[in-house]
């Protein structure tokens, strides 16, 4: 006996104990995912960090412009007269390569590290550096880096490594202008077999010249062709001397600056004949330009001005005249003080660039996320330029003649990462308006990630509603019906059969969505609406027919009555569906339902008609019970079963036609206001639209499968803990089951099925494989029932194998995790505690 | 034991009837009734008329079969699909069992009180109405009348009368189950069924409800299936003595109690029984 109880305890507390690991195991499991997802995109929203890395005397004359290696370790430093090479480091001067022409006017090439110079003589020419790293010693490099200047390189020791850097110069005649005509501006756009330069001489002519160059394949000879033009441009100019030109990266206008503001573009998209587009003063509180840069990719125009802002511009749509495009101020950035702006370096890898001002400040942001990325004031007593090195991890800074060289490590891991960036509407470069977009990778260099996760949230949502519109009626239906009506072997088959359904894994699902269902509806889209409009209806009408039969009759049919309408009213739906779509298709959609949506010459009638049946129905049945129902009442007193039976199939019928009436009234109303459906609709601009073959029905139809499953058996489950004395007390009490249903079951077991509602929501809001396959993953937001979507979960599964490890992107898509997670959790505790209270409550009964 | 259940097996067994019951006028007519859940039979042969405007008790051991009985006359057995029965049951000279009848209108006609109070999670007012309202009665005024009416003639009204609006969970168990006697008076029926309506109350609250039984004898036939002798003796006129499932004795209460006819009846009366 002592030993039993001993045993017992013992077994007691070692499952008492386990029980206790498992649980709080789960909890830290959770709470671990949740760590890791926040741990892994925490990063995303850090700013830079910066550190000083040397301070070198040099022997450097005034700079003006420059470039910096992609290492950050040497420079070549323009100062009017020469390129110097210099060692960051050290400070000493490599090389030095002075002019041997007379030049009027320079143009700097971000992309080549090149330089185009307009001469005295009427030449233009090209400078290119190459920056070159020799390894010299292969070897493990620990410790600090050592420098040394030998030979005209850099040497680099860390630990056993040696490596050796150094740049090479190369100076290229390209054009001669012929009558010597002196050139005040120059600008240039080189690509791997043409060049394209504008440039304007002191007559105030300004030129266009396409420079092509072809290789003959077999006789590898090599042919330049030069195409020329040009346009007069005295009227505007008056005289003055253009302070910048620039070319946009399209090379569809030059862009010409002055001091003053005044801005004057022209258009060059026909080659042959260029004019001018725009002349306007760009600021109206009359700030003076001090320095004009493009950012990357020659698209955006930065502007350094005397108040110590740099602004960024580009042309957008004019808002009355879409065709129009005007040059505006999209994004203002503070360089930290009111000084004039000296010098901007635009990055070689991403939307940021880096602010000078007269102060010494130092200040980087990245555009389009408008994060502020370092603050650095500079040691220097007058600093002239800050360089920015490729790799975005060096800031070189140079000063006047006799001045050091400060070096600056900076940290920047996610640049284009904010807030605002992935959760709000961003104005993205050459764009009109900010928006929600999603758009991680593409071919072309100089694109930027567009990160919002908005598109990807609308998605889930969009997708999570259409599932459970279908989802929820289906599964509850079943749920009462298994639980309240259903004989026990019913019971058990029907439950197996929603097992197995559950079991199917989604994949299959989405494969039948893809490549079965999509393919078939695509052909009868408006015969599936309608037969999903006339099944039910049907399954009413069969519902009034029945009354009809004799009441002995009836009784006895007793649990077989649901089955024999069902197995009427399903074919009969299907056949009026199909029948009526194809006459209301000839009759409102113009004999093509598809053509229809896209065309908007053809009248909104029928589709108002279709989306507003339900609330005419709604609207109906509201009126009925208001204003009719007494009359309907003194109607049915005293009449014979059989005729109350006939006349309420009359009152259906009634009503069916009046909801139609009351339809196609709104529906009508709301043509004749002008109002479509397919595009002008106030925010969310349309519901119907071009159909799409994988689209929101289609997956909402199919993911409903995935989703009744669980939220058939929790609300079943629901439905079974109602008390079993409450359910007799109510028939006791003359109740039909369905009267018990209604007025008992469903209210006491409401929270219970709101919870399945809940778990039925957090299950397609992370439902991966049917989307995957069956939504077209386009990333877009659109209402339109008719179009796809890209969901979190997709987003995730497609995208995440492609990124790079503790990229941005990587991190992104962790965030979108994270969010997926949180969006889940949220719904999952809310239905939770819903179910506990609800639990307590019905402890009660 | 086994004795008992053999003679029921080859129907040796008879029931004794009181004579008296020849001059009531009948209500309910239970006849050759067998009702069986599954394969285990739960009533044996069951031959009971039920006298109207009187109380009639069922007693018996647990388990003999007389919740089963009462549920058998409204058809809520019914709602197991594994049970059978056989014979037949009148109410007022007509089937009950009849494959035409409307169940919801069969249980209008018998008001039912369960063993716990059942009150539905819903107001005081609306668990009385309740009956009405699923029958189509939307009539404010008709309603307050019958709630009005139906609680004061379950003793209630005066307790709850303003708090109507109240949740029913808010009453106590004896007022619960007043509440549920209101409710099943309410529709007015012919038939009220309760099974062992104070099992789960105190003795005061029992001592309410069985004046409540008394006073109900003037308009509705009242069953109630109680295993409380004094009890029964307090309040019916008529009493049946039930055993596994097999009517053993029926009569006037008086003559029950004061000599029956049976030794089992006696052997239980007097507390003698295992
Ligand atoms: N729902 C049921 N399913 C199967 N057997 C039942 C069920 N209800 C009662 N029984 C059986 O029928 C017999 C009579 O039960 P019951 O009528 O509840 O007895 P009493 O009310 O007299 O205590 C018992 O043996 C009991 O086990
Ligand atoms: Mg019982």
């Amino acid at each position: 006996m002592m030993k039993k109880n001993v045993r017992k305890k013992l077994a007691d507390k070692i499952a008492k104990y386990l029980i206790t690991v498992g649980g709080i195991g789960t909890i830290l499991a959770v709470l671990l995912v949740f760590l890791f997802l926040l741990w892994t995109t925490i990063p995303l929203f850090k700013s830079g960090e910066v550190s000083q890395n040397s301070l070198a005397k040099s022997e450097l004359s005034d700079v003006r412009h420059g470039i910096v290696d992609e290492y950050g370790l040497i420079a070549a430093v323009f100062d009017g007269e020469a390129f110097e090479i210099v060692s960051l480091p050290t400070g000493d001067v490599i090389d030095r390569m002075p002019l041997k022409f007379k030049w009027t006017s320079f143009g700097y090439n971000e992309k080549r590290n090149s330089y185009i110079f307009a001469t005295e003589d009427g030449g233009i020419l090209e400078v290119d550096f190459e920056f070159k790293k020799d390894n010299i010693n292969q070897g493990v490099a620990e410790g600090k880096a050592r420098y040394s200047v030998t030979d005209g390189r850099l040497m680099e020791k860390i630990g056993d490594q040696e490596n050796s850097y150094y740049a090479g110069i190369k100076i290229k005649d390209l054009i001669k202008v012929q009558d010597g005509k002196k050139i005040t501006n120059i600008d240039e756009i080189r690509n791997d077999n043409d060049n394209f330069v504008a440039y304007l001489t002191d007559d105030k002519v300004l030129h266009l010249n396409e420079v092509i160059t072809k290789e003959n394949i077999l006789t590898g000879e090599i042919s330049t062709q030069v195409n020329e033009s040009n346009i007069d441009l005295k009227k505007v100019l008056n005289g003055r001397n253009p302070d910048y030109l620039k070319i946009n990266s399209s090379k569809t206008t030059v862009m010409i600056f002055f001091k003053d503001g005044e801005y004057i573009s022209i258009d060059t998209k026909i080659f042959e004949s260029p004019k001018i587009l725009e002349n306007k003063k760009i600021f109206s509180d009359g700030r003076k330009i001090t320095y004009l840069d493009f950012l990357i990719g020659r698209n955006t125009i930065l502007v350094g001005d005397d108040k110590g802002y740099v602004t960024a511009w580009w042309p957008i749509e004019d808002q009355l005249n879409k065709n129009n495009l005007v040059f505006s101020q999209i994004y203002s950035f503070y360089s930290g003080d009111d000084s004039p702006v000296r010098f901007i370096s635009p990055s070689k890898r991403d939307k940021s660039f880096v602010i000078l001002n007269e102060k010494g400040r130092v200040s980087m942001y990245h555009m389009t996320s408008g994060k502020h990325l370092v603050d650095i004031v500079s040691n220097l007593t007058k600093p002239k330029i800050a360089l920015l090195n490729q790799k975005n991890n060096k800031i070189a800074i140079f000063g006047n003649k006799g001045d050091k060289i400060e070096t600056y490590d900076l940290k920047i891991p996610h640049p284009e990462i904010t807030f605002r960036s992935v959760f709000g509407k961003i104005q993205y470069e050459l764009t009109s308006k900010p928006e929600y977009v999603w758009q991680s990778s593409s071919g072309s260099d100089d694109f930027e990630p567009k990160f919002s996760l908005i598109p990807l949230i609308f998605g889930t949502i969009k997708a999570t509603i259409v599932a459970m519109l279908f989802a929820i009626p289906v599964a509850i239906m079943s749920a009462i019906y298994t639980s309240e009506f259903a004989s026990k072997k019913i019971r058990n088959s029907i439950k197996s059969t929603i097992e197995i359904m559950a079991s199917l894994p989604s994949v299959v699902l989405g494969f039948i969505a893809a490549l079965i269902v999509s393919p078939f509806v695509e052909n009868v889209v408006l015969a599936t609406i309608f037969s999903f409009i006339m099944i039910p209806f049907s399954l009413i009408f069969m519902g009034h027919l029945v009354q009809l039969l004799p009441k002995e009759l009836l009784n006895s049919m007793g649990k077989y009555r649901i089955w024999i309408i069902l197995l009427v009213a399903l074919p009969l739906g299907l056949y009026l569906g199909v029948i009526i779509s194809s006459f209301v298709e000839k009759l409102l959609f113009y004999g093509d339902f598809k053509y229809w949506l896209h065309n908007y010459n053809y009248s909104p009638l029928g589709g108002w008609a279709l989306i507003l049946l339900p609330f005419g129905v709604g609207i109906t049945i509201y009126l009925y019970r208001r204003f009719l129902y007494e009359f309907y009442e003194s109607l049915l007193e005293n009449k014979s079963y059989h005729q109350a039976g006939v006349i309420e199939l009359v009152k259906f019928f009634v009503l069916t036609i009046c909801s139609v009436i009351i339809t196609f009234f709104v529906a009508f109303l709301i043509t004749k206001a002008g109002i479509d459906l397919r595009y002008d609709l106030p925010i969310i601009e349309s519901i119907m639209n071009t159909y799409v073959q994988r689209n929101a029905l289609i997956v909402g139809f199919i993911m409903g499968f995935a989703v009744i499953p669980i939220i058939y058996t929790v609300s079943e489950d629901a439905l079974n803990a109602v008390p079993e004395h409450l359910r007799s007390a109510s028939l006791a009490a003359g109740a039909t089951q369905w009267q018990t249903v209604v007025n008992i079951i469903l209210p006491v077991a409401m929270s219970g099925i709101f919870s399945a509602i809940m778990i039925g929501f957090g299950r397609a809001i992370g439902e991966t494989m049917i989307v995957l396959m069956a939504a077209g993953n386009t990333p877009i937001i659109d209402m339109n029932i008719f179009s796809g979507f890209r969901t979190l979960s997709a987003n995730i599964a497609v995208e995440l194998p492609e990124a790079v490890i503790n990229s941005t992107h990587y991190r992104v898509l962790y965030l979108a995790a994270l969010v997926l997670f949180l969006m889940t959790f949220i719904i999952n505790t809310f239905a939770e505690m819903i179910r506990i209270k609800y639990r307590k409550k019905s402890s009660q009964l | 034991m086994t004795e008992l259940l053999e003679e029921l097996k080859n129907n040796e067994k008879k029931t004794v009837y009181d004579p008296l019951l020849k001059d009531e006028n009948i209500i309910i007519d239970i006849k050759d009734f067998n009702l069986y859940y599954g394969n285990k039979q739960a009533l044996f042969k069951i031959n009971m008329q039920i006298p109207k405007g009187k109380v009639t008790a069922l007693i018996g051991p647990s388990g003999c079969g007389k919740s089963t009985l009462l549920r058998s006359i409204n058809r809520l057995n019914d709602l197991l699909d594994y049970v059978r029965v056989e014979g037949d049951i009148l109410l007022d000279g007509e089937s009950v069992y009849d494959r035409s009848v409307d169940l919801s209108e069969l249980r209008k006609k018998m008001g039912m009180v369960a063993q716990k109070p059942n009150p539905f999670p819903m107001s005081i007012y609306d668990n009385v109405v309740y009956p009405l309202k699923i029958n189509g009665v939307k009539k404010k005024s008709i309603l307050d009348e019958v709630c009005e009416r139906s609680l004061s003639y379950a003793g209630l009204w005066d307790e709850v009368k303003d708090r109507l609006k109240e949740n029913a969970f808010g009453l106590s168990g004896g007022q619960q189950q007043r509440l549920c006697i209101a409710r099943a008076i309410a529709p007015e029926p012919e038939v009220i069924l309760m099974d062992e309506p104070c099992s789960a109350l105190d003795p005061i609250a029992t001592y309410k409800i069985e004046e409540l039984i008394l006073s109900l004898r003037e308009k509705f036939t009242v069953v109630i299936v109680t295993h409380n002798m004094q009890q029964a003796a307090r309040v019916s006129d008529f009493t049946a003595f039930m055993y596994m499932g097999f009517l053993v004795e029926y009569g006037n209460t008086i003559n029950i109690f004061k000599k029956p006819k049976v030794k089992d009846t006696e052997d239980y009366i007097t507390g003698r029984f295992g």
